[in-house]
């Protein structure tokens, strides 16, 4: 067990150092010279433009500004912004409007797609689970950014029931981009669970439990959700990292100070430092969440042994 | 003992576990499929009844009624009743149900791996009930389950109580399953073909302690098979299954010396024997009848040696053609006669 788990922490690792060279690459690659965006139309004073680069290390070879990148996150340093701001520092507090966020998304797949999808296996061809086949149905073809335009219009504005925007209002902030946010994994956790829990409910254990004389309540919930659940919970371990790369899209749209915004606000000014940064955090997470799903196959699954 | 079937309105003394004329059909495409057709036969405290059948007779799932998990829709009960100590329970509320699983009858799946949960250790799930029904405190669910799994002969059974079900062997699951489903001390026990996934040794060690368990409790048994060793070695009566129908029903020894019907001569014959010259078995001819088509007479005429006119004009009925052998032959008298060839 402890070398299984040595061996996924190298492995992760290596993931680390290689997204984040590819990442690297790709904004040193990027059209657009940084120090000219800074500078606005007209063209840059190159004094100025020779200090920017040497404080930066833009004059410095890829592999060399790499190496020192990479030597600074070891330390926690992920460099700083062009107007001085340290990054890691700026990622820190956003880092929690984000986890806030995603917790939201997770809760609502969690409570509403769990829900919905057990609703629906237990009623098969009921209304319930039509009604479920429907909305799932939605749910997984509707852009999640149209999704966001419309609740902002119809909750947001017209009703007036939640803000529209920003995170002035706290808990209430969140709901609608948290239900946006997880939306489409909502819809596609109902329908993994629907469909495993509906698979379960035909395996000769659950027939066994029925046949010894359980309640229906005890042979679903104790016997055949707990083995549908299964892969629920992986899929919902790797959404994890998913949601926070998800949050892009979401933070800008609903004007939220997360580290999507973040990101999405830094590719747009060509601010590369950020851009590495807030990659790294993700891929980091994205990681973590795998290695922790893996490991807790063995916790649900008892057949599951590593070696 | 010769009332194995109620005639008009006579009511024949009360059975402990009597399926009586259960007809069960599937939903298809074109119409409804009889899968059931007039199933009936019973068991009483203490014996041991073996149904005997190819797959597809009907055998598994007159169990499965019996026990209300049938799948429906797509299976439809179209008619019939299952008596157990007199209450009709195809009538009863799901609650009034499941008070009679486990507690009434008890039922031993064929496939031991997949009838135990793979997720949950044994011993938990053989004692489950004791805690959800009888409302055992943890501590004493455990010691009775420990108890019950020495009683199915699983050794080391205190450590075998926190292992899962792919940590045992098959033999090892298939006692436990026994165990799980005695654990409410049932008046019946449905083992469905309890031994087919085993190895010949541990057939014989599972059918063993079947009889052994029957005896220690005076439970009735009931031996879903289609091996005739199995049946031979432990059943006091046998019902034969064919098509949907029992056709032969009687005491395992006079079945098996002399058949009264053509379908059960023509499974002994294939019964390979240890007492016989090595060669060709004898095989039966031809297909079970395909479900759902449509056909008059007797079911088995287009295998049976012995078909006549009348077999293709109308279906024979369980009927008696001496002491105590019920077959659903035009022709029984003759089977039991020894008549191998048709007359004409």
């Amino acid at each position: 067990m402890s070398r299984y788990i040595m061996s996924r922490v190298l492995q992760a690792v290596l993931v680390l150092v290689g997204a984040t060279f590819v990442i690297f690459v790709i904004t040193f690659a990027l059209p657009g010279d940084p120090v000219q965006a800074l500078a606005g139309e007209r063209a840059a004073d190159p004094a100025f433009a020779e200090a920017i680069r040497a404080r930066y290390h833009l004059d410095e070879p890829l592999l060399q500004q790499y190496v020192r990148f990479l030597a600074g996150a070891l330390h926690g340093d992920l460099g700083q912004t062009y107007s001085g701001q340290d990054v890691a520092q700026m990622l820190g507090e956003r880092i929690w409007v984000s986890a806030q966020l995603a917790a939201f998304a997770l809760a609502f797949q969690i409570v509403i797609g769990v829900g919905a999808g057990v609703l629906s296996a237990l009623r098969r061809n009921g209304v319930a689970d039509t009604g479920v086949r429907i909305f799932t149905l939605a749910g997984l073809s509707i852009p999640f950014f149209v999704t966001a335009f419309v609740l902002q219009l119809v909750v947001g504005v017209k009703f007036g029931w939640l803000p529209v925007a920003g995170t002035e209002d706290g808990f209430l902030s969140y709901i609608m981009p948290g239900f946006v946010l997880g939306s489409l994994s909502t819809a596609y956790v109902a329908r993994l669970t629907r469909g495993q829990l509906a698979e379960s409910l035909r395996e000769d254990y659950v027939r066994m439990a029925t046949a010894k004389g359980l309640t229906r309540v005890r042979v679903v919930a104790h016997h055949a959700l707990r083995n549908s659940l299964i892969p629920v919970v992986t899929f919902l371990g790797l959404e994890v990292g998913a949601l926070l790369s998800g949050a892009v899209i979401t933070e800008s749209i609903f004007n939220i100070p997360g580290m999507g915004q973040a990101m999405a606000r830094a590719v747009y000014l060509g601010e590369r430092t950020t851009v590495v940064g807030v990659v790294t955090v993700f891929v980091f997470v994205y990681v973590v969440a795998n290695l922790l799903v893996d490991l807790l196959y063995a916790v649900l699954d008892p057949r599951i042994r590593y070696a | 003992m010769s009332d194995t079937t109620r005639k008009g309105n006579t009511m024949a003394t009360e059975h402990l576990l009597e399926v009586h004329d259960l007809q069960v059909e599937f939903g298809g495409e074109d119409g409804p499929v009889p899968v059931l057709r007039g199933v009936s036969w019973h068991v009483d405290r203490g014996e041991t009844l073996a149904i005997l059948g190819e797959s597809g007779s009907g055998k598994s799932m007159t169990a499965q009624v019996i026990m209300g998990i049938l799948e429906a829709p797509p299976a439809r009960i179209g008619g019939g009743s299952v008596r157990w100590n007199g209450r009709d329970l195809l009538g009863l509320p799901e609650a009034a149900r499941r008070e009679v699983r486990g507690q009434g009858i008890g039922m031993v799946f064929q496939d031991s791996l997949s009838a135990l949960n793979p997720v949950l250790r044994v011993g938990p799930q053989i004692g489950e009930t004791l805690r959800t029904r009888l409302g055992l405190s943890r501590g004493e669910a455990r010691d009775r389950t420990v108890e019950l799994m020495r009683q199915v002969r699983i050794p080391d059974a205190e450590q075998r109580y926190r292992q899962y079900p792919h940590q045992f062997s098959g033999g090892m699951r298939q006692r436990a399953v026994i165990a799980m489903a005695l654990a409410l001390s049932p008046d019946v026990l449905i083992a469905d073909e309890p031994t087919t996934a085993l190895d010949a040794t541990v057939q014989v060690q599972i059918l063993r302690l079947l009889q052994t368990l029957q005896g220690e409790s005076g439970m009735g048994l009931v031996l879903i098979t289609h091996d005739f060793g199995a049946a031979a070695s432990i059943a006091d009566r046998v019902a034969v299954m064919y098509a949907g129908r029992v056709v032969e029903t009687g005491m395992v020894r006079d079945i098996f010396r002399r058949p009264a019907h053509p379908y059960t001569k023509a499974l002994l014959d294939a019964v390979p024997r240890a007492d016989r010259r090595a060669g060709q078995l004898a095989a039966l001819p031809g297909q079970p009848p395909v479900l759902g088509k449509e056909t008059s007479g007797c079911p088995f005429r287009f295998r049976c040696p012995l078909a006549e006119t009348v077999c293709e004009e109308r279906e024979p009925v369980l009927s008696e053609h001496a002491q105590g052998r019920w077959s659903a032959c035009h022709l029984g008298k003759d089977v039991i006669a020894g008549v191998l060839t048709a007359h004409s």
